[in-house]
């Protein structure tokens, strides 16, 4: 059984935690007489008398407890897994864009996007080059020899315009997960030397990352920062390739209603059941 | 747009009114019999009636509004996001000749003539887009051949790169050995159920060492079903034969196109012999909105809990 949202249950300890505190005190608490009544009766009386007016008090205030337990457990979406999940085509799509228009050192570029590939060979992956524009230069693929032939041959000198727009290069990036209507996408910059001048700030449309040299991880922060992007570097990837595989894992489960059985709108009957029961009369004398 | 999975969850509306009716009612809070003039000077002791009313009205209101939160939830309202794309298990890889007998102006589009390669770009870029769940791969050969689109579902990625293909750029010649040959290479690896390749062609296989019929039994030998199109007005009988028993050997069809017309229906039967994903009923992730009415619930039982511990 997978629960979808666990930390949702952490409303269960208020809940248990006033089951616990009416089993033990409960009696003494219910005993209390309401407002100026505990003034008025006398203390000897007190107990006889709270019996009767506070009874069945006890027994709500169970089923509101109970109420509250199988929503909180249902609000957490527990779920069967029956099979494993489809496989969609579209799933998700990876492109590694590599800014050729700074002081990137071109070495660690290939490494990176080498290592990326590795981490997630069965991702489909675009290669993107980017110095004063932008081009595509292998579309989303698993192909693993088609990419390694241009990641080889990728040098600063076979971009036909200098420069460095590396929002330029993302939003190329970003353009082709969109034509390719993937459902979980990942842009990686792999970037390096000294970062550009900031601009006007936009939105990502789709998941960021920007992966620089271990030296200058810390210059590049606010560039990431107005990316949008979270930052990595060419010696710690494998975060970028767990938060891929994080969303991927999540979007199929979510695709694919065959794959799991939803035990939720059990626990909803039973709160519907239970809340039925708020709406009893209440006997009169 | 919210869509609900059990609309049905809202015929359950009434039962409130069933449950007030019919079920076990509570046990009564016991009344203290008091004389009036004590009565009269407990209420002026207590906060005022109308406050004490208020509270019951809003517990009413909890439970309505807690009951509908409820029932909402169990209707399971759900929005559509992105289409999802079934593969279809299928690797399918487009050549197209781009020896310079393909620039010849032998078709008709609307009453005008055109080249052969350039009507063929325009359908079969239309036929590459609409191959959803299919890995579409493009190749473009004449006495080369060369892989420009590896394979992908990125249809639109691969009907992009055609538009920027050009007569020549794999020689002048014709090899249809080399494109068959290529093709088995690069579909070698791939644990696929069914493998395709649609050659277009002017059928002139004048170039290389491996014949376009010894080639099309290598490919039969690796499961490879070529579909080939003849792309011509007055089509070689020498060319068309080659082509035909290419197909025959590998369990494909060959296609003669003398005119953009046939051309354009030839998509179609290919894509009725090999249907893409585009044809089913097409499936959507969903984003579950159930969590929404739960958490109104149990703000609702939290107003509940309260004013019910205040009146006790």
């Amino acid at each position: 059984m997978i629960i979808s949202h666990p930390l949702v249950l952490f409303l269960l300890v208020p809940a248990i935690a006033a089951f616990g505190w009416l089993v033990r005190h409960g009696d003494r608490y219910l005993a209390r007489l309401p407002g100026d009544w505990e003034r008025l009766v006398a203390p000897s009386l007190r107990a006889t008398v709270a019996r009767g007016v506070t009874q069945g008090a006890s027994p709500q205030l169970l089923g509101l407890l109970a109420l509250w337990m199988v929503l909180v457990i249902a609000i957490s979406r527990p779920v069967w897994e029956l099979e494993e999940a489809a496989d969609f085509a579209n799933i998700a799509g990876r492109v590694i864009a590599m800014d050729l228009g700074g002081a990137a050192d071109i070495h660690s570029q290939r490494l990176a996007a080498a290592a990326l590939i590795d981490s997630a060979p069965e991702v489909p992956t675009a290669l993107v080059v980017g110095s004063g524009d932008a081009f595509n230069v292998v579309p989303l693929t698993t192909d693993r020899s088609f990419l390694d032939r241009y990641l080889n041959v990728i040098t600063p000198d076979v971009m036909p315009l200098d420069g460095q727009a590396i929002p330029v290069t993302v939003a190329h990036s970003e353009a082709i997960l969109t034509r390719a209507g993937v459902v979980v996408g990942q842009v990686i910059l792999l970037a390096g030397g000294e970062p550009p001048a900031l601009g006007a700030r936009y939105l990502a449309r789709w998941s960021r990352v920007l992966v620089t040299d271990p030296e200058t991880r810390d210059e590049w922060g606010g560039y990431a920062n107005y990316l949008g992007a979270r930052l990595a570097s060419y010696d710690d990837l494998d975060p970028v390739a767990d938060d891929l595989a994080r969303q991927i894992d999540r979007a199929r489960r979510g695709g694919d209603r065959a794959a799991v059985y939803d035990l939720t709108p059990y626990l909803l009957a039973v709160a519907a059941l239970l809340w039925l029961t708020l709406f009893r009369q209440r006997q009169t004398q | 747009m919210i869509e609900l999975l059990r609309p049905w969850a809202f015929l359950l509306f009434p039962l409130p009114f069933l449950a007030w009716r019919y079920m076990p009612s509570l046990p009564a809070r016991a009344v203290l019999l008091v004389p009036d003039g004590v009565r009269a000077l407990l209420f002026s002791l207590t906060s005022d009636r109308r406050g004490v009313a208020d509270e019951s009205r809003l517990l009413h209101w909890f439970r309505i509004l807690g009951w509908l939160a409820v029932l909402l939830a169990l209707a399971g309202p759900y929005t559509r996001g992105a289409v999802l794309e079934r593969p279809t298990g299928r690797d399918l890889v487009v050549a197209l000749d781009l020896s310079s007998s393909m620039d010849e102006v032998d078709m008709v589009v609307n009453g005008k003539p055109m080249p052969r390669y350039q009507v063929v770009r325009e359908l079969i870029g239309r036929f590459i887009a609409e191959r959803r769940g299919d890995r579409v791969g493009l190749m473009a050969f004449g006495h080369e051949a060369y892989l420009i689109a590896p394979l992908t579902f990125d249809t639109g990625a691969v009907a992009e790169m055609l538009d920027e293909l050009v007569i020549g750029l794999s020689g002048h010649r014709t090899d249809l050995g080399r494109v068959v040959g290529l093709t088995v290479q690069t579909l070698r690896e791939q644990p696929t159920a069914t493998r395709v390749l649609v050659i277009l062609s002017d059928g002139e296989d004048n170039t290389g060492a491996l014949t376009g019929l010894d080639a099309a039994q290598m490919a039969a030998a690796h499961n490879l079903k070529i579909y080939t199109i003849g792309i011509s007005a007055e089509l070689d009988t020498d060319g068309a034969h080659i082509l035909r028993t290419m197909a025959e050997v590998t369990g494909g069809v060959f296609f003669p196109a003398q005119s953009a017309a046939a051309l354009a229906e030839i998509t179609q039967r290919i894509d009725e012999v090999e249907p893409s994903a585009i044809n089913g009923d097409p499936e959507y992730l969903t984003q579950d909105w159930t969590m929404v009415p739960i958490a109104l619930a149990l703000l609702m039982l939290s107003g509940l809990v309260y004013l019910g511990a205040r009146k006790t």
